[in-house]
């Protein structure tokens, strides 16, 4: 039972059938009792007026009737009928009764009693009696009518209930139907926020929603705040460390020329080495951080804003080098891949390029359903068999200028991780290196290989 | 006041008479009935409900020709007042008349 209209349908389903027997049970018992006693309190005027009309002759004890009474008492089994039943145990019955005798209870003087009887032809009797004095004779006056007609009633009133409940139950469970289908329409508006969360066109879920959702949506924008705090602290973190070791690094420097290793000019050579190589993996990751900037997780790189700023950073990176670095997005690129996996894939190459070019960097961005990025310098680019040699992680065509082959290596990792392609060749237009990326814009990171390896 | 004072009992008593012609007749159906000789008014009244049904207006039983019948006087569905007569004692349609 996994679905909220299933259960609720169910309930109102239980609950009408448990309250609908209720009513109908009550509602049938209130007619019936409401009919009965009508009936019984026409009876009772009934036998009042018969005792009245009766008189009694001679000394046969036989009652007789006058001529006033109601003739239904003369018709056979018309449903109304009475019974004398004298002291002695002799009975007279009503002409209507014909050749039936009515069920006769005995009645103690002062007492009335009212009982069901079977009358003829199948009828259902209802009997008034009171016990009477009247003339020196003492006998017990029995009143009995018909039921079939008030039962037929009664059966009409049930069959009509049980129809009407039936009907009520179908509407009821129509109208929660729509109502369940209108509430959770209301719920597309946040799936279609999720999707534009994830295009990066929003930064949280809209919060005008049905007050049983609203948590849900609170929830998940505090789950979306927290975690792009946690990534940007993360990434700021390496970038700190960096920043924070360049001082005992400087002060390593300076141990370097000191009078007591000029004994040791291989050792110092080497500490050197070391020594720059540590600054230039600072510097990298300090590079990053700066590449990253501030932004939240799940946004999508949008080629024409982003772009431009993160030429700037390069621009002020190659400052003294005083480098033309032109660009270009085609105006319908739409927004693709993640945006800090986008910095530092371009960030990285683009940094590669400025590193190589003597004045001019090209890079261009293009397509819509396969983004195809292209970085050109006119440096001294590569030959065909260079081009194979970059393709494989770490490798560096040259050790003199400064890089130690990591820039290629994580872009070439990011092209893996969207399943893009990567071509290195030589640019025709600037003669120096062109590099090639390939992505599509729907795909996202690979989720088997973004688990750490 | 005086011609009141007999008239009264006189009336009461021819009305009596007039009355009690039709209305002992279920007495005397209600004896032959507990006895077994005529069929009791129920299974009559059953065979009516076949015959020809209808609402009942009266039922009179009667002595004729030597024979006890029960008279039926019934109207059916489309208005029409039907007399029957039933042998009581086979139960028996003896005639079926609409009624003038």
């Amino acid at each position: 039972m996994n679905s909220l209209q299933r259960l609720l349908q169910l309930g109102l389903t239980l609950s009408l059938m448990l309250l609908m027997p209720m009513l109908w049970w009550a509602g049938s018992l209130a007619v019936r009792g409401l009919g009965e006693d009508l009936i019984g309190s026409r009876l009772e005027h009934d036998a009042e007026s018969l005792l009245s009309a009766i008189t009694f002759t001679g000394a046969d004890h036989s009652p007789v009737e006058l001529e006033y009474i109601n003739p239904i008492y003369k018709r056979p089994f018309s449903g109304h009928y009475y019974s004398i039943r004298m002291a002695d145990g002799s009975i007279q019955s009503s002409r209507s009764l014909w050749d039936q005798t009515l069920d006769l209870q005995v009645v103690e003087p002062g007492d009335t009693a009212q009982w069901y009887a079977s009358g003829p032809s199948g009828q259902n009797l209802l009997v008034w009696a009171r016990h009477y004095q009247k003339q020196g004779h003492a006998f017990t006056l029995a009143v009995a009518e018909d039921l079939t007609p008030l039962e037929r009633h009664l059966s009409l009133f049930q069959w009509i209930f049980a129809g009407l409940s039936l009907a009520a139950l179908l509407i009821l469970l129509v109208v929660q139907q729509r109502v369940i289908r209108q509430s959770f329409k209301r719920l597309d508006t946040v799936r279609a926020d999720m999707q534009s969360l994830e295009q990066g066109e929003i930064g949280a879920l809209s919060q005008d929603v049905p007050d049983e959702i609203l948590p849900l949506v609170q929830e998940f924008n505090r789950l979306l705040e927290l975690l792009a705090q946690r990534l940007s602290r993360s990434r700021n973190a390496l970038g700190n460390l960096a920043h924070a070791l360049k001082g005992p690094l400087n002060l390593l420097v300076q141990y370097l020329d000191s009078k007591e290793l000029d004994d040791h000019p291989e050792l110092r050579a080497q500490m050197r080495t070391q020594q720059e190589r540590i600054l230039k993996l600072m510097e990298r990751e300090l590079k990053r951080a700066r590449l990253a900037g501030s932004g939240s997780p799940g946004y999508r790189f949008n080629a024409q804003q982003e772009l431009p700023d993160l030429i700037e950073v390069l621009r002020q990176i190659h400052h003294k080098r005083q480098l033309d670095i032109q660009w270009q997005v085609m105006a319908d690129t739409p927004t693709f891949g993640d945006r800090e996996d986008m910095l530092e894939l371009m960030g990285n190459i683009l940094d590669n390029a400025c590193k190589w070019a003597k004045t001019t960097v090209l890079c261009s961005i293009t397509g819509a359903e396969t983004i195809k990025i292209t970085i050109e310098d006119d440096g001294p680019g590569c030959s065909e068999q260079e081009a194979k040699q970059l393709a494989r992680r770490g490798t560096r065509l040259d050790e003199t200028v400064e890089g130690h082959g990591l820039g290629l290596a994580i872009a070439k990792d990011i092209v893996k991780l969207y399943n893009g392609k990567i071509v290195f060749s030589q640019s025709r237009k600037l003669g120096g290196l062109s590099v090639t990326i390939e992505l599509w814009h729907i795909n996202q990171p690979d989720k088997e290989q973004l688990k750490p390896q | 006041m005086n011609k009141l004072r007999y008239a009264l009992p006189t009336l009461a008593l021819a009305c009596w008479c007039s009355l009690s012609a039709a209305d002992d007749d279920h007495l005397k159906a209600r004896a032959l009935v507990e006895v077994g000789s005529i069929l009791p008014l129920e299974q009559i009244l059953k065979r009516v409900a076949i015959d020809h049904p209808g609402h009942i207006l009266e039922v009179e039983f009667e002595l004729e020709r030597g024979q006890y019948v029960y008279e039926i006087e019934l109207v059916d569905k489309k208005g029409v007042v039907w007399e029957l007569e039933y042998d009581a004692e086979s139960g028996q349609l003896i005639e079926k008349e609409r009624e003038e």
